[in-house]
């Protein structure tokens, strides 16, 4: 699935925080959406996903998302770790979800043992890590087996088996998925990532292959810092 | 449509405080029923019984049960996997009052099948008591009545973002203001109150306060009161972000 995000704009009150952002995310690879805190990143997966309104318009195979199909079927997306009701499992959660997007249950377990869960899967989901949250959100978007997945941080809580797992996990669904996956960690972005898009303020500073930013500045960290120096909005003071 | 019924029943069911709910009616009703052990039972005393008497307490749970669709969501954060797997969202409102109806409704039958069992085993019943159309009637309207409050509280619960204040607005809204409406207007205004006038209509001789049976146009009051209030709420989800606090 090819995914075309076409002049996305999002205001809040006076303020632009996505500003006509374009760019095309295709299958086969895993796309990194970088930028500073504040950049936009989770607005922009929020705009192209029609969960905020704004302006452009972001098209999934040619259609915008409320107009696919099968939504869960054919995206599959991780926007918030804790996106779940405390006092219900992991198992309920996910039969929930499966029954809305015309899954079978034997799937949930499926999908529970994949990203490891399986043992806690009819525990209060209130009471899991942000590591387990994360894993249980991973769970929900690979539900129904979705032909993209779009992934909001989702390496936030994870313990360093955890993110090489995560890595893997998303190398396999890259080989036939189109795979956007935002993240502050530019080391293990360096890891995972075939293509980069750097954003700041709500621009896109730069959309390329990540062998081609890396062989410019030595470094994902070296070629972000460059590219983003002027657009972090928190800048912390001196040690 | 069929996919996000099941996904409701799925949501509904698999949180213990919903069965919680359908017991407390259940038992609500059935302590209610040993007051009349003994006493002759006639349609009229049935439908008090099985009807007006826990109409209030059926009313505030179909409003907890259509509340939570919403409001939960908002307060969880679950509007955004909700909204994934259902993005049109005049569709999603239209599906989750649908759902919340039909389980207030059956909700509202199945404390009245438990209470009515109670009853014919507790009482003297009359043998013409099943032969009493109005006794139908009345039971018909309780649980269709319950199914229209939680549909209500759908849109409450969209509009508001909020389960409890949802809840509680409903409560102040049948409980306080119409009352209160009722006083200062006159009897003839209970007709053109949304709650009140789905009381009378489930009573047995179609007057539970004593201020004159409702006529026909009674019957239309509430559903156009939903339908204003799912009008609102369609237009509040479709232009707001879905975000949470």
């Amino acid at each position: 699935m090819r995914i075309q995000a076409q002049g996305l704009t999002k205001r809040f009150g006076g303020r632009t925080v996505v500003d006509d952002l374009s760019f095309t995310v295709e299958p086969g690879r895993v796309t990194g959406f970088l930028g500073p805190n504040g950049a936009g990143k989770s607005t922009t997966l929020q705009l192209m996903l029609g969960l905020v309104l704004g302006g452009g318009r972001t098209l999934f195979d040619g259609r915008p998302y409320r107009e696919l199909a099968d939504p869960p079927r054919e995206v599959g997306a991780v926007l918030d770790a804790r996106a779940f009701h405390p006092r219900r499992s992991a198992r309920d959660h996910l039969r929930m979800l499966a029954a809305g997007a015309g899954v079978p249950d034997r799937r949930v377990g499926e999908v529970l043992d994949r990203v490891g869960l399986g043992a806690v899967a009819d525990r209060p989901a209130g009471g899991f890590s942000l590591g387990m949250a994360q894993r249980l959100g991973l769970a929900a978007a690979l539900l129904g087996d979705p032909r993209a997945l779009l992934l909001d941080e989702p390496a936030n809580g994870l313990d360093p088996h955890g993110v090489a797992w995560l890595r893997e996990l998303l190398r396999a669904a890259a080989r036939d998925r189109a795979v956007l996956v935002s993240s502050h960690l530019l080391a293990e972005m360096q890891l995972l990532a075939d293509h980069v898009l750097v954003i700041g303020r709500g621009r896109l500073l730069a959309d390329a292959p990540l062998r081609e930013l890396t062989a410019r500045s030595g470094s994902l960290e070296a070629a972000y810092l460059e590219l983003t120096g002027g657009e972090v909005e928190y800048a912390a003071g001196g040690p | 449509m069929t996919a996000l019924l099941r996904f409701e029943w799925r949501r509904l069911r698999s949180l213990r405080g919903n069965w919680a709910l359908l017991a407390g009616v259940v038992a609500f009703a059935l302590v209610g029923d040993l007051t009349a052990a003994g006493r002759p039972l006639d349609a009229e005393a049935a439908v008090f019984h099985l009807v007006q008497r826990d109409l209030g307490v059926r009313w505030l749970v179909a409003a907890a049960i259509g509340a939570q669709a919403f409001g939960h969501d908002f307060r969880y954060g679950t509007i955004r996997p909700t909204l994934l797997a259902f993005p049109r969202r005049g569709r999603l409102l239209a599906g989750r009052a649908a759902a919340a109806a039909l389980a207030g409704t059956a909700v509202a039958l199945l404390a009245t099948a438990a209470s009515f069992a109670l009853l014919l085993a507790l009482t003297r019943w009359d043998a013409g008591l099943f032969a009493d159309p109005r006794l139908w009637r009345s039971l018909a309207l309780g649980a269709v009545t319950a199914g229209l409050v939680a549909a209500l509280a759908v849109g409450v619960g969209a509009l508001v973002r909020g389960a409890g204040l949802a809840v509680v607005l409903l409560a102040l809204w049948a409980g306080v203001l119409e009352p209160l409406a009722a006083v200062a207007l006159g009897g003839g205004a209970v007709a053109l109150l949304p709650f009140l006038s789905m009381l009378q209509l489930a009573a047995y001789a179609g007057d539970a306060l004593g201020v004159g049976a409702t006529g026909p146009l009674s019957a239309a009051v509430f559903p156009l009161c939903l339908a204003a209030t799912l009008g609102a709420a369609a237009a509040a989800l479709a232009r707001r972000d879905a975000t949470h606090p």
